[in-house]
């Protein structure tokens, strides 16, 4: 999926014939299915689904929550993980194994197993509303779950090891005596962070918001299982349409017009790259 | 020198541990305005640690620095005006060679017209006005030296600080450095502290050397008072090659454990002396000499070794004492192995070691 923002140095050719195993693997079992989803919103029987969808004004409501979501978790993230991935940088040795551990432990866990979780985390008796409760804070339960707030905590949750990792990637190559440089030719905390801590993370910033952009665009359980049907996102759409409705064509549109959509993100990010990263630096 | 208002930077009681380690002991030091200072020592020595607290990116567990009269032991390294070149040259490899020298001028809210021509202006007096829209990593390791320097002096500051600049570079390289760094330093009459462990780099380019060894200043002095008059055998020995002679004085004599005796130049209680290899005459013709301006000795050539302008012979004196000569190599006037020689030496070149805290 991040096949653009991939740049492989040295030799085309053997970057070429390394991924190439994986290209098959794709073709075979992402591309083709893919396609053939693709060609049956194609039929002339299924082609007017295009129409109904683009003119409705409630699918497209649907299509602007969801990329609003997405971009919600997407910043929520980044402003996480951006520091964090610089205080990882600064650890050594035992403890930053246990951070990465922590780190990823989301991504070993069934995406299932962690939305019960934040369900009975964020529950009406939960621990984070006896917490609230015990502490004065408020008298009765607060309506934790079941919401867009349940939505995004959860997404938040399990897609920062995406951007956590490509940042610290590239933060983790930055030369400590390049920040000692900036102050010491008089630049201050703010000036260091935008004039040389952002210019050479950039990639890694870039890499991991269309990540969780990308992938905040596809995830279904959490608003299924945390929204509690306030939270109409395009893949609840999907899965109604080709769950209970058995109508793969509406389905397959409803696809089409989603992964269209990561393709024009994918092609306007690329684009900021080149505006943002200036000659040819790999930081 | 030791005039107060003189003094630009001013380092007093400096203490720095880490954990258990005393890098820096007591530290007192005084640089004068356009003074070249080399701190100069092993490594592990606290070289390093006392400039970065001096530039500010280490604070000390104790003591002052002070820059122009002001206490700046706690302000920020941005706040100090302090232009430092570091050892892997810290250039900002996402900017322009040009925009890495305007960098510091733009902190300092100067127009970016103004910046530019002042960066141009700083990189023409390094000799490379042509490389300003290339980025670091296009230019050799030379090149992006005096970059670093063009972009430590761009915005005049107070204080130089350059951490072992040269190490990297190779030899030829480094002597021409070593020029165009003492020049450019003292056209533009900058404050200069100069980290080197190299003794020779020390010598060529300072006004004074401190001598630094496990965290303290050994010695502090001109390089000629350093070279001729160390205080200690480490200094000797760190500082030129050495011939040390341990015994016991008696006014103006010396008398080596081994029995030997030297006239000295004036009375001492020290006992521990030195005499530089190139202070020694080795000859075939045995003059006789008045002992009271010169040390006479029998000795037999051990081996030589040619080092082009001159021969370095290993000789022992009849009295037993292996001693290192260095001789100008006349040809025609070269020893053998086995040759038994008079070997001279002034009592002025017979240097007592003061300094009998340190070994
Ligand atoms: N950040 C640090 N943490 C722990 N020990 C240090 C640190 N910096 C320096 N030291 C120790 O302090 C001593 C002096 O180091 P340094 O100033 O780098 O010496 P030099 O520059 O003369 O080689 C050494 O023993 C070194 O191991
Ligand atoms: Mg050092």
């Amino acid at each position: 999926m991040t096949g653009a923002l991939v740049h492989l140095r040295g030799p085309r050719a053997t970057g070429m014939l390394l991924t190439a195993p994986a290209a098959m693997l794709l073709l075979v079992l992402f591309f083709y299915p893919l396609a053939t989803l693709f060609l049956t919103t194609l039929h002339p029987d299924n082609i007017e689904n295009y129409a109904r969808v683009v003119s409705s004004g409630t699918y497209m409501q649907v299509y602007l929550n969801t990329l609003r979501l997405a971009v919600i978790v997407t910043v929520i993230d980044l402003v996480i993980a951006y520091p964090l991935a610089f205080y990882m940088c600064r650890l050594t040795g035992g403890s930053r194994m246990v951070a990465f551990f922590l780190l990823l432990i989301p991504l070993w866990t069934s995406q299932l197993v962690r939305t019960y979780a934040w369900m009975v985390l964020l529950g009406r008796n939960g621990p984070i509303n006896s917490a609230l409760m015990a502490l004065g804070l408020t008298d009765t339960p607060l309506r934790l779950s079941n919401s867009e707030f349940a939505v995004v905590i959860g997404m938040v949750h399990i897609l920062l090891p995406y951007m956590v990792l490509p940042i610290y990637s590239s933060a983790s190559k930055i030369d400590r005596s390049l920040l000692e440089a900036s102050r010491g030719l008089g630049a201050g905390a703010f000036s260091t962070l935008t004039r040389v801590l952002i210019p050479l993370t950039i990639h890694g910033v870039l890499a991991g918001v269309s990540l969780v952009l990308v992938l905040s665009l596809g995830v279904f359980i959490m608003p299924a299982l945390l929204g509690g049907g306030r939270v109409p996102v395009i893949p609840l759409l999907i899965e109604q349409q080709a769950g209970s409705f058995l109508n793969w064509a509406m389905a397959g549109t409803f696809c089409v017009i989603l992964l269209a959509m990561v393709l024009v993100i994918f092609w306007l990010i690329k684009l900021s790259t080149r505006l943002l990263v200036r000659g040819r630096v790999h930081a | 020198m030791t005039n107060e208002n003189q003094a630009v930077l001013d380092v007093q009681k400096i203490r720095k541990t880490y954990g258990r380690v005393e890098a820096l002991r007591e530290i007192d030091l005084r640089v004068a305005a356009g003074e070249f200072l080399t701190l100069l020592g092993a490594s592990g020595s606290g070289k390093t640690t006392l400039l970065r607290i001096i530039a500010g990116f280490e604070t000390p567990d104790s003591g002052r620095v002070s820059i122009r009269g002001a206490d700046m032991t706690w302000a920020s390294a941005a706040e100090r005006q302090i232009g430092m070149v570091f050892q892997n040259y810290a250039l900002f490899p996402h900017l322009t060679v040009l925009e890495n020298v305007m960098f510091p001028l733009e902190m300092r809210r100067i127009t970016r017209r103004a910046a530019a021509d002042r960066a141009r202006a700083a990189l023409d007096s390094v000799h490379l006005g042509v490389f300003g829209d290339r980025y670091p990593r296009q230019l050799s390791g030379g090149q992006q030296q005096r970059v670093a320097l063009a972009r430590a002096i761009v915005f005049e500051p107070s204080l130089l600080l350059l951490d072992e600049p040269f190490s990297a570079l190779d030899r030829r390289l480094r002597e021409s450095m070593q020029q165009e760094v003492k020049q450019l330093q003292s056209s533009l009459g900058l404050t200069t502290i100069f980290i080197t462990h190299d003794q020779e780099e020390a010598l060529v380019m300072s006004d004074r050397i401190a001598v630094m060894g496990g965290g303290a200043i050994r010695q502090i002095g001109t390089p000629a008072e350093i070279y001729y008059h160390p205080n200690s055998i480490s200094v000797a020995t760190f500082v030129g090659e050495s011939n040390i002679f341990e015994g016991v004085p008696k006014g103006r004599s010396f008398y080596a454990a081994s029995g030997a005796h030297f006239s000295l130049a004036a009375p001492t209680d020290c006992n521990r002396m030195l005499i530089r290899p190139e202070a020694i005459t080795l000859s075939r013709a045995s003059v006789p000499a008045d002992p009271r301006e010169a040390n006479v000795f029998a000795a037999q050539v051990l081996d030589r070794s040619f080092v082009g302008g001159f021969t370095v012979y290993r000789v022992r004196l009849a009295q037993g004492d292996e001693v290192s000569v260095r001789a100008i190599a006349r040809e025609g006037a070269i020893f053998q192995p086995g040759e038994t020689l008079q070997l001279t030496v002034a009592p002025a070149d017979c240097r007592p070691l003061t300094d009998r805290s340190a070994a």
